[in-house]
């Protein structure tokens, strides 16, 4: 497994790089422009959004055939794939705190406080978490070509629920206290480990049954 | 030592092989107890396939012209008079029998290659 | 270890396909040419042997291993080159080397490079700057630089240069040299496979038409030149492929020598192309007939 990373590594080096460029360049403009959770959340995002210009390098070499005919097994292929999403999350919030409180020490914001941006930026981050989770097995099963379908509705589906749960909770009358807040951040961010480990099993299934 | 391989020439090539072996054992050009490149090192340089060489060199261990031992290879063994005459004998045999077939493709008689055969004798 | 691969009774079911009973042998220390035309089975059979696919009937052995190819143990001793290199484009060579690395336990880094350099490879490049003999040579040099014992490649000599494939035959010869290595490889270039194969193998329509050793093949068929009136007087067993034109009949016969000793027909050596094309080309007829 820790070939199958590194090549996912060195496959993403060159384009890492320019993510460092864009990332710095957005720190810069979200403290000119006093904005700095949207683009903590852009920096979050095209972390994760990595996972698919990874999977897509693979498909277009066809890689993944050529893999099994190594030592390699079908949990292995899969397995290097979720450790890199982790990466990927991992890092994204990693960028997305460092530029939050990098924007906070330069003082661009005072309408929010640092604990209410990070736990936006948990949430976006679990998000995409979670749409990956529902998205690799699709790009297992169904190419990269369909998973960037799928990747729409997904967040149309994502976006339903979470308007629908705000608007449920305004008829009910529930007030978003921090404790609230916090649980539900909670409840969400287990999901999405439930979640991984499903999606994981999976995954691991549909590959085992495919045929290259 | 020179092998030389000709693809249109109509013959086995493994047939080649043995008889220009042959050829450098009766005349001298390889002596008792001279190593024979290994099998594979042959058929790699040639570009023919192992099944060739390993033939080849199994019918010259079959008519006696060298001995292979397993681990060492193949060497020229100590060459057997009585052999070398009988292998001289089928040689001749070997194109005589090509002039009665092309004599007989052309309606020859028997007398009149006879004849042939006398003068040419004569003429060395 | 006698055989390398082991095949009996492979079958597996496509829609409009079948790959059909095929059974054959690939004895250690020699080079199998696997032929056939596009679509007639090969890709299927390599696929099978290397457990990419599930079959439906039939056993693989793979270094005397029943299904070796789902052992990563038995994979570290083979490698495959495919049609095209399988390695993404941002990779360099020293990329590939870390890579394979920690894939194969007996990953020789000295040999590996060696290879790249005597194939000219540029280490500087990543590999979508590659040309296609050059990304084929890369998947040959890093399909034999982990103390391989069996390589198999499929259709991987096809789209190079005649310069480049003899390079990479030449390569073969040399690995060959080792008598516990082995080659099996498939190519519609029978010219390729006629110059480095030890045994042919010949598949069409997911059948096995032939299975035998090249020289044999070569030594033994012969093409007839004849009348039609002519090409019926041959014994039938003889007769493994027709082809008629307006002016001849052309007939492939398995014992040239044995016609030749008739002396009122004139025999010329069958090429493998001839062999293979006059093969297929018999099985279609007699599909007609049927």
């Amino acid at each position: 497994m820790k070939g199958l990373l590194i090549k996912d590594l060195c496959n993403l080096r060159q384009i890492g790089k320019q993510t460092v460029i864009v990332a710095a360049v957005l720190v810069a403009w979200s403290i000119f422009m006093n904005t700095p959770q949207v683009f903590s959340m852009v920096i979050v995002i095209y972390c994760m959004m990595l996972m698919f210009t990874a999977m897509s390098y693979d498909e277009m070499a066809n890689f993944d055939k050529y893999a099994m005919t190594l030592p390699v097994t079908a949990r292995d292929l899969v397995r290097t794939k979720y450790v890199l999403l982790l990466i990927l999350f991992g890092a994204g919030l990693l960028a997305g705190f460092l530029e939050e409180g990098i924007s906070f020490l330069a003082g661009a914001r005072e309408d929010i406080s640092l604990v209410e941006a990070g736990a936006a930026l948990l949430v976006t981050a679990f998000l995409y978490l979670m749409a990956f989770e529902v998205l690799l097995p699709v790009m297992f099963r169904l190419g990269m070509e369909k998973a960037r379908l799928f990747l729409v509705l997904i967040f149309v589906v994502i976006f339903g629920i979470l308007s629908g749960g705000v608007m449920l909770m305004k008829n009910l009358g529930i007030q978003l206290t921090a404790q609230l807040v916090m649980a539900l951040i909670g409840a969400w961010a287990a999901l999405a480990v439930a979640g991984f480990f499903l999606s994981y099993r999976i995954s691991v299934g549909i590959v085992r049954k495919k045929e290259w | 030592m020179n092998i030389i391989i000709s693809n249109s020439s109509g013959r086995p090539i493994y047939e080649q092989i043995t008889s220009q072996i042959k050829g450098m054992i009766m005349n001298g050009t390889l002596k008792p107890g001279d190593p024979l490149p290994s099998m594979r090192l042959l058929a790699k340089e040639l570009r023919i396939s192992v099944i060739t060489t390993k033939r080849a060199y199994e019918e010259l261990e079959r008519d006696g012209f060298i001995t292979t031992i397993v681990g060492k290879g193949s060497f020229v063994r100590e060459a057997d008079q009585e052999f070398v005459r009988e292998e001289r004998l089928k040689a001749v045999e070997g194109h005589l029998q090509a002039a009665v077939d092309a004599a007989r493709q052309c309606g020859m008689e028997e007398q009149e290659l006879i004849e042939i055969l006398k003068l040419l004798f004569k003429e060395m | 270890m006698e055989y390398a691969i082991e095949v009996q009774g492979l079958t597996k079911h496509y829609p409009g396909f079948t790959l059909d009973q095929v059974s054959f042998s690939v004895p250690a220390g020699s080079i199998v040419g696997f032929i056939g035309e596009n679509g007639a089975g090969k890709s299927t059979t390599i696929k099978a042997v290397l457990d990419l696919i599930r079959t439906d009937g039939g056993e693989v052995r793979l270094m005397g291993r029943k299904n070796g190819a789902a052992f990563p143990e038995i994979k570290e001793q083979i490698g495959v080159v495919f049609d095209e290199s399988y390695f993404p484009d941002n990779l360099r060579i020293t990329d590939v080397d870390k890579i394979m690395k920690s894939i194969f336990r007996n990953w020789d880094s000295a040999v590996f490079f060696s290879y790249c350099r005597r194939f000219e490879l540029p280490d500087k490049k990543i590999i979508k700057n590659f040309s296609r003999g050059m990304k084929m040579k890369l998947s040959i040099a890093a399909a034999l630089s982990h103390q391989t014992k069996l390589l198999i490649l499929d259709e991987a000599t096809s789209g190079l240069d005649p310069v480049v494939r003899n390079e990479i035959l030449d390569i073969f010869r040399e690995f060959i040299q080792d008598e516990d290595h082995t080659v099996f490889l498939s190519s519609h270039i029978t010219s390729d496979i006629e110059r480095i194969a030890d045994y042919i193998l010949l598949i069409h329509k997911g059948r096995v038409l032939l299975f035998e050793e090249k020289d044999t093949l070569l030594d033994e068929y012969g093409i007839v030149r004849c009348t039609p009136e002519q090409a019926k007087t041959l014994d039938e067993s003889q007769i493994a492929g027709i082809r008629r034109n307006q002016f001849e009949t052309e007939v492939l016969v398995k014992d040239a020598e044995e016609i030749k000793r008739r002396g009122d027909l004139v025999v010329d050596r069958a090429a493998l192309e001839d062999i293979l094309l006059f093969t297929v080309k018999n099985e279609m007829e007699e599909g007609w007939r049927q």
